[in-house]
């Protein structure tokens, strides 16, 4: 530990974004022992880098960023082991999936998988975007690039996930998903 | 493309359902208590590190680097400086007088012929010179020059074929007898008779004391003490052959000599016949 971290103000850069980290890593991960798992690795990462993040123009963007990060890094750990334990998804999915072939549980699941299939920043800025609901600005601040490249995530990822789901749609034709 | 009808996949909302932002009360409060902990934890370290010594942060260490490196870099440059202009040690002085010494007498066991040109000087009498001649291991010849009369010896040491051990523990003083008994002029140049004389005056703890430049090789003079107590000798030695070049030498009994060695080593089977340059 450096004497950076003895000028450690958790009331100053912490606080502010305390409960948009909670909400966000329980959004994306969704699974009690898990969404604990990844706050914890959120803490480990804000303390090793806690120089970084004090000297940042915009902190509370960075932890958030380091967040989503460890999110999308847990969400791609469950679609590889295949976990999506969240039974309760299957009844707020849409009459028109539930009532397909598949059935909720795995169309849950292929959700899941398709967002964490995207880039990092792609996921980051559609999870920000659609699930936040925040402005360009901020993602652009979050992601730490400009405004434009963070709309251009957004739109990618959203066209990458239209596409890889077009089969969820009542009629659609369904694509090979790996 | 989609077909007509369609509607398009409202992926905005379907995302929405499968990540709704519906954070359980307790999940929320266990992750609640672990942003505590780490704020404690941090409060608890940072209140630690408030009353510790002090550490250089980032800019003082960057600042600590650059003073290491500087003071580096001029011990560097400060030891590639002085190291030639620096005085050998004393270890490293006596070990290379050691070494010419060892070299020396093992130069003088090869060699079979040699001249060399005596002076002896005493206060309050006439000087004495001497040509002395190794013809061979065998024949020595001794011209004695006095107020302008020259008179010749011809000596016979007794051969010695002392080891290098009995050499060094002095048996072989016992071995080289000179035939017949000197007289006192001969007396004088004993040590140089024979080359087992010669290195036998020459034992002793070589102390250097000064180097001459040449062109070719140095000449490197040295100071023997002898552990007998007799008077320190002066030898100045060819670092090229390892041969004694002159030699001063104080008597027990007063008086000084200065010899001046021409050598011809042996260099071939007929070489040691007794011919001298002249």
């Amino acid at each position: 530990m450096d004497g950076m971290k003895e000028r450690f103000d958790y009331e100053e850069l912490i606080t502010p974004v305390r409960e948009r980290m909670m909400r966000v890593i329980w959004r994306v991960v969704r699974h009690p022992d898990e969404a604990e798992d990844t706050m914890q690795e959120v803490l480990s990462i804000i303390w090793k880098k806690w120089d970084r993040i004090a000297c940042h123009p915009n902190p509370q963007a960075l932890v958030l960023k380091i967040c989503i990060n460890a999110s999308v890094d847990t969400l791609r750990r469950q679609c590889r082991a295949g976990r999506f334990v969240d039974s309760g998804v299957i009844d707020r999915l849409p009459d028109r999936a539930a009532g397909s072939a598949r059935g909720q549980a795995e169309t849950e699941a292929m959700v899941k998988r398709a967002a964490g299939r995207l880039p990092r920043k792609q996921a980051a800025a559609v999870l920000m975007r659609i699930l936040e609901e925040r402005s360009y600005k901020e993602i652009a601040e979050v992601l730490g690039c400009r405004e434009a490249t963070a709309r251009t995530h957004v739109l990618r990822g959203r066209a990458k996930l239209r596409k890889w789901l077009s089969h969820l749609r009542p009629s659609g034709h369904e694509e090979v998903f790996q | 493309m989609r077909r007509e009808g369609e509607q398009p996949l409202d992926v905005d909302g379907l995302l929405k359902q499968v990540f709704p932002d519906d954070l359980p009360k307790d999940t929320e409060a266990r992750m609640a208590a672990q942003l505590e902990r780490f704020r404690e934890e941090s409060e608890n370290i940072r209140r630690v590190g408030a009353i510790r010594v002090f550490r250089p942060g980032r800019p003082y260490l960057a600042l600590a680097r650059i003073s290491l490196t500087a003071a580096a870099v001029t011990l560097i440059v400060l030891g590639v400086s002085f190291r030639p202009k620096r005085a050998p040690t004393a270890l490293a002085s006596s070990l290379s007088a050691l070494q010419k010494a060892v070299s020396v007498s093992g130069q003088l066991g090869s060699v079979q012929t040699m001249e060399c040109t005596v002076r002896f000087d005493k206060a309050g009498e006439s000087s004495l010179r001497f040509v002395i001649r190794w013809i061979s291991p065998l024949e020595t010849q001794v011209e004695i020059i006095q107020a302008g009369e020259t008179s010749v010896r011809t000596i016979r040491p007794q051969r010695t074929d002392e080891s290098v051990l009995e050499f060094v523990t002095g048996a072989v003083e016992k071995k080289t007898r000179i035939q017949p008994p000197l007289d006192a002029e001969l007396l004088l140049v004993e040590d140089l008779l024979s080359s087992s004389r010669l290195r036998r005056l020459l034992d002793g703890r070589w102390l250097p004391a000064g180097v001459e430049r040449m062109d070719g090789c140095d000449r490197e003079s040295f100071s023997i003490d002898k552990t007998s107590g007799e008077p320190p000798s002066r030898v100045i030695v060819d670092t090229c052959t390892f041969l004694p070049m002159k030699l001063e030498k104080e008597l027990d009994r007063g008086g000084k000599l200065e010899a001046v060695f021409r050598w011809n080593p042996r260099s071939g089977p007929g070489a040691g016949s007794g011919t001298i340059p002249s």
